[in-house]
């Protein structure tokens, strides 16, 4: 995940963009979000100024980038809290800002470390469903690490497991069922068996 | 269940702010931050004026706080001045040192190795006993009250730098990977991230400046020794410390320190040197003149006064006259007339 967002270089192997845009340096990069896997926001500042903080270090002008974070945070169903301050959200909120600020670039790729890892299972639950709608509206890319098996099924078109020391790939699984997804598949057969093959897989992953 | 997900339904996360209770005008929680430590202040001041009295403490041992109290409201004209001098010395120190402080730790988070090569440099100036440099630093500067500045300033200026430099460089690293991540430049990184997270630690540095600022302003003081009438707080310590050796004096109340100045000039002109040192210097007792220096032994001024056919000296006059004495006795002892047998 670092080495795709370009915070570390490949101990092995190159990394390639398939429609790469070129930033100032000449390098392949598209346009990335990263969300941490905790919320990772600045304790000073409010929730708007949070999301509006990449804009800002892009030296988008302040009344434009205050109508985008306002407009990203909405997006996450965080109307209304634009003048919150961090310490006055519960884990679930801050989680919604850092994903509201990760999207406030209209990024070509998404980055997602853990995000819901330290949420509750309702939260989680819930911002799994919040996720997959705003994804079905943009339609980015989104790269989403998780352990657990249940919520990379339920949010993936594929799921790819991986095993460590040294990192790497050991299955590849397509999760076909049709989008949007809710609670019914979260109950079904289908379901069921695709998280026993994920599951299979992370034991081979283990064993390796 | 196969509704698409509607997203604003957060009201139950956020609850609205209860009312908050209000008591002659402040919140209800502020009261007893007001009320127990002033409780506890009167009970032990009570105790304290108790025990004193009870015990017959006498006055140069331990004051009882209503003598601190009455001393302070006469001597308030003399005491003002020197606390405002201090004052004046010790905000200077804490603000050349805050400034300087964040100027230099924003050098260091620049760099490792400037911070490597300087750093300790910075906690040698730290742990110098200011006492011992402070006479150094006092026959440098002319300007005594620039070098009063200069020693308050060493003391303040390690607290604060080293906050800084720590609350620098303590900013979130997932939120400098983010920095990183949309490009931000150094200054921005600096100005939205590293300034905004130190601003708590250098925040607690000054507050522990401000009482070393202080006690470097007095210590300073104490070694420079500045008399008269624009001199600090340190200068009334000495002054008292002298007087209440002075045992003519711990039998009487405390001098006033006002009526006292005004009377010191004449005390000195009058002054006469014992009749041994006047015969030594071949001069006519009674031709002192207010700068001229009596020498005799420490507390000894009274007797020296009372040889030197003084009558008009009264004992009170005589501490600062005393305090000339020692002060002469010291400066005179590289004069070539001294050592004559």
């Amino acid at each position: 995940m670092r080495i795709l967002a370009g915070l570390l270089a490949p101990s092995a192997g190159s990394l390639e963009w398939p429609t790469a845009q070129h930033d100032v340096r000449g390098n392949a990069q598209p346009k990335l979000g990263f969300v941490f896997q905790e919320p990772t926001l600045m304790p000073w500042a409010t929730a708007l100024a949070n999301v509006a903080l990449p804009l800002r270090l892009e030296g988008i002008p302040r009344s434009e980038r205050e109508d985008r974070a306002a407009s990203a945070l909405a997006r996450v169903g965080l109307a209304g809290f634009e003048r919150a301050y961090p310490r006055a959200l519960s884990g679930g909120m801050k989680m919604r800002v850092s994903i509201a600020r990760a999207l406030v670039t209209s990024p070509d790729i998404l980055l997602m470390d853990e995000p819901f890892a330290a949420l509750d299972e309702i939260t989680r639950f819930r911002l799994n469903n919040d996720l997959l709608s705003i994804w079905q509206e943009a339609r980015f890319t989104v790269v989403f690490v998780t352990h657990s098996v249940f919520e990379s099924v339920y949010l993936s078109e594929r799921v790819v497991v991986m095993a460590a020391r040294p990192g790497r790939v050991v299955r590849e699984i397509a999760i076909d069922a049709p989008y949007p997804r809710d609670e019914a598949f979260r109950t079904s057969a289908e379901y069921a068996a695709l998280c026993r093959t994920v599951s299979l897989g992370l034991g081979e992953a283990i064993a390796a | 269940m196969s509704e698409a997900i509607a997203l604003p339904r957060l009201e139950q996360e956020a609850e609205p702010r209860p009312a908050v209770r209000r008591v002659l005008g402040l919140p209800r929680e502020t009261w007893p931050r007001i009320l127990m430590p002033l409780l506890i202040g009167i009970a032990s001041l009570t105790a304290w004026e108790i025990a004193v009295r009870v015990n017959e403490v006498p006055p140069w041992i331990v004051p009882a706080p209503s003598v601190i109290w009455a001393t302070l409201l006469r001597d308030w004209h003399t005491l003002s001045v020197s606390l405002w001098i201090t004052l004046q010395i010790t905000f200077a120190a804490l603000a050349v040192a805050a400034g300087l402080g964040l100027a230099l730790a924003i050098l260091f988070a620049q760099s490792k190795w400037i911070e490597l090569s300087l750093f300790p440099y910075a906690v040698v100036l730290q742990v110098t006993p200011i006492v011992a440099i402070a006479p150094l630093i006092i026959i440098w500067v002319d300007d005594v009250r620039l070098a009063l500045l200069i020693c308050a300033w060493i003391v303040a200026f390690f607290p604060i730098l080293s906050n800084t430099t720590l609350g620098l460089n303590s900013a979130d690293h997932n939120l400098r990977d983010l920095f990183r991540l949309y490009r931000a430049s150094r200054l921005q990184e600096l100005f939205f991230l590293r300034l905004p997270a130190a601003m708590p630690l250098f925040l607690a540095g000054l507050r522990i400046s401000g009482g070393l600022a202080l006690i470097g302003a007095i210590v300073a003081e104490f070694v420079a020794g500045t008399g008269g009438r624009a001199s600090g707080l340190a200068y009334r310590i000495l002054e008292a410390g002298l007087s209440a050796a002075d045992p003519a004096h711990v039998r009487r109340p405390a001098p006033d320190l006002r009526q006292r100045d005004r009377d010191l000039p004449r005390a000195w002109a009058r002054a006469a040197p014992p009749a041994s040192a006047l015969a030594r210097e071949r001069r006519p007792p009674g031709s002192l003149s207010g700068h001229d220096v009596v020498r005799c032994a420490p507390n000894r001024g009274l007797l020296a006064a009372r040889r030197a056919r003084c009558p008009a000296i009264r004992p009170r006059q005589l501490l600062r006259v005393d305090l000339r004495i020692e002060d002469g006795a010291h400066r005179r002892r590289s004069n070539p007339s001294a050592r004559q047998p």
